[in-house]
């Protein structure tokens, strides 16, 4: 097999990176990003881009640790590089604020990010509702940049990218030799997989560019992160709501609990709502698949599921998932050659 | 009771402020005016970043590390008040660099979380083996000062354009209080050879995604003589020169081109950074402040003067227990003028 011919369905954070680590582990292949959105359309696009892991209840915690530790060193050297500001990648220091103390008190990623340790009481001063706090230094992506940047390193590589909604993965076995996908929520409709299922997240963009430190409410649900020109607010967890249509109502909530965290957000001009629809699983799934009809087959390599955590994982998912692109390549190839004998 | 305060920098009138806020109920007749020629933005305050952070060491000088702290909790006080965004106050976090270990600060509990820096972090630095991550407070001069100015006019403080040539030319017609908040002009007033100017030079830039400060230190050059980098709530400043003597407001390309390579070697996400400003400015540097009372002149032109000058590279770091210790002297003075006017009665 001369050159195997690659699709990458999905343009999201998780489409780009896989895409980039299969240019990276087989640089034989030509490689085909194909989506119906790009950047700043993605799911991808709604999220802060905050490293702080969210933990699958089904993936091996040492499997999600080894991924978040892979991403966080990719992005750590980026941004102490000079393209971090292209790249879209910095660190931030902030603090996890809890109204009671966690039952597990050192999350498995503390040794992973920087200076992680209790917050002191005289720090604990400023969250009057909150007894407990941790308090870390860890990265954000910034989207679009870090999308648009991934695009870049993808183009510069000779991969192509293209407009195009894919309606089921088979229709693609004339045209490629191994399809990835990478499709977030799209692949509930692109698989029927009903392990699958939306976790709506509102959010509100802010202009308040004197907040310099993250704060999130451990429950997960309140959060303040700041970006390079937005600070991102937030925040609801709705399972299995569809609906991509900003509710004023909880706009309105967002920003009180936000302002309540931190008072000075009051202060905050241009807001703009976002909805994006977290694609949740028990667990991630990188995994490869053979389709086959009528004695033809398709290897397809699985990368989604990412819910709540994508950011935190993608560097990670997305070398375990060319990977498996690169056995399905050695497959092909053995059974092309095989075929020669 | 008139009061001319000279000098409209952070210390003229947050000094002027304190002392209307304390004695203006107690004292109907107070009238103060603040005399400058330079207000906001072309004092040496508003050039400066707003980082609150004293020296490395106080030299023993307990006075000017109570200042620092009283400062300091006064501004974490206001952090949660509506007035925070416009007076230019907000938290920030951030890293002191080292090439060798060095003892705490005087300022170690008076910030929020200050522990030592992991090896992790220091692989951010190359070069810097020790160092420090702390929570600090930013107040930015170019808000803070109109803030300032806003609430000294609410309460009818009036201001005058002038240069001031010497205490009696405001001492004069009824004035019983001077407070010299002058900076580093007040060896024209009275000589001082212990003010001598520590002049700085910072670049401005865009980098918005620079949230945290880092200022490191080379124990063998002195402070501020070595890069530092803080973001403020639009611009970043790029600093790192003191030159002790040196008179010069101009910008000096050398020193612009020192500043640049040494701040995008130590943070090389600053290379894209684009450049919006310069600024070269002297601090009034002393060994220690000048914080204390003077009688100037006799009979007619007496006058009582408070000095309030010689802050260096910290005056908005000291400037609020600065601003109360003035206000302190002032109401010795206004107790001493009262038994002069109702001296005990001897008893029978």
């Amino acid at each position: 097999m001369a050159s195997p011919k690659v699709a990458v369905v999905g343009a999201g954070l998780i489409g780009l990176s896989t895409a980039l680590c299969v240019t990276e582990t087989c640089p034989g292949c030509s490689v085909t990003v194909l989506s119906e959105q790009f950047s700043p359309d993605t799911t991808s696009d709604v999220a802060a881009g905050m490293l702080i892991p969210h933990t699958y209840p089904d993936t091996l915690i040492h499997t999600q640790k080894q991924w978040f530790k892979e991403t966080f060193t990719y992005l750590f050297a980026i941004s102490n590089s000079a393209e971090a500001s292209e790249a879209g990648i910095h660190l931030i220091s902030g603090w996890q604020v809890f109204k009671s103390t966690p039952k597990e008190e050192l999350p498995f990623w503390s040794d992973i990010v920087l200076g992680f340790r209790p917050m002191s009481q005289a720090e604990l001063q400023k969250f009057p509702q909150h007894r407990f706090g941790q308090a870390f230094t860890t990265l954000k992506c910034d989207c679009p940049p870090y999308l648009l940047w991934l695009e870049k390193r993808l183009k510069a590589t000779g991969a192509q990218m293209f407009t195009r909604k894919v309606s089921d993965l088979w229709e693609l076995h004339s045209e490629y030799d191994i399809v990835v996908n990478c499709a977030g929520m799209g692949a509930r409709q692109l698989l029927g997989d009903k392990e699958l299922f939306p976790v709506r997240g509102q959010v509100l963009k802010v202009h308040a560019p004197w907040v310099k430190n993250f704060i999130r409410d451990g429950d997960g649900l309140t959060y303040i992160y700041p970006g390079i020109h937005w600070v991102t607010l937030g925040g609801t967890r709705e399972k299995e709501s569809w609906s991509l249509s900003p509710d004023p109502g909880t706009t309105k909530d967002i920003f009180d609990r936000c302002c309540s965290l931190e008072p000075s957000l009051q202060g905050a001009q241009d807001i703009e709502v976002k909805v994006g629809l977290r694609p949740s699983r028990q667990c991630v799934r990188v995994q490869r698949e053979v389709l086959s009809q009528g004695g033809v087959k398709l290897p397809v390599v699985h990368n989604y599921g990412h819910g709540a955590g994508g950011f935190s994982v993608h560097r990670g998912t997305a070398k375990e998932a060319a990977r498996l692109v690169g056995e399905c390549v050695s497959a092909l190839q053995g059974s092309s050659s095989r075929a020669k004998v | 009771m008139r009061v001319a305060v000279i000098g409209a920098g952070v210390i003229g009138l947050s000094s002027a402020l304190c002392i209307h806020e304390q004695f203006h109920s107690l004292l109907p007749s107070l009238e103060l005016a603040v005399y400058a020629d330079h207000f906001t933005p072309h004092t040496t305050s508003d050039g400066a970043a707003g980082l609150w952070q004293p020296y490395l060491s106080d030299h023993g000088n307990l006075q000017e590390t109570l200042w620092n702290k009283e400062t300091f909790d006064y501004l974490l006080r206001h952090l949660h008040s509506p007035a925070a965004k416009d007076m230019g106050l907000f938290l920030i976090s951030g890293y002191n660099l080292f090439t060798e270990p060095v003892p705490d600060p005087s300022w170690r509990n008076i910030v929020l979380g200050f522990r030592n820096l992991t090896p992790k972090e220091l692989e951010l630095f190359p070069g810097y083996s020790y160092g420090w991550f702390n929570t600090a407070l930013m107040l930015e001069g170019r808000n803070y000062l109109p803030w300032l100015t806003n609430r000294l006019t609410q309460r009818g403080v009036k201001f005058f354009h002038k240069k001031v040539e010497s205490f009696q030319e405001v001492s004069g017609g009824g004035v019983d209080v001077v407070l010299n908040c002058t900076g580093m002009r007040a060896g024209d007033l009275q000589p001082d050879p212990e003010l001598q100017p520590g002049r700085g030079q910072v670049i401005k830039v865009l980098a918005p995604w620079v949230k945290h400060f880092i200022i490191t230190h080379d124990l063998k050059s002195g402070i501020y003589n070595s890069p530092y980098v803080i973001p403020g709530s639009e611009l970043t400043v790029l600093g790192g020169i003191y030159q002790h003597g040196n008179w010069s407001q101009e910008i000096s390309a050398k020193d612009h081109q020192s500043i640049w390579d040494s701040c995008c070697r130590l943070l090389p996400a600053l290379q894209k950074a684009k450049v919006v400003g310069e600024w070269s400015g002297l601090r009034p540097a002393r060994p220690r402040v000048r914080l204390e009372r003077e009688s100037l002149g006799h009979g007619q032109l007496r006058a009582e003067v408070i000095h309030n000058y010689g802050h260096g590279g910290f005056g908005i770091t000291i400037h609020w227990g600065c601003a109360m210790a003035a206000a302190r002297l002032f109401g010795n003075i206004l107790q001493e003028k009262r038994q002069l006017a109702n001296p005990p009665q001897p008893r029978l």
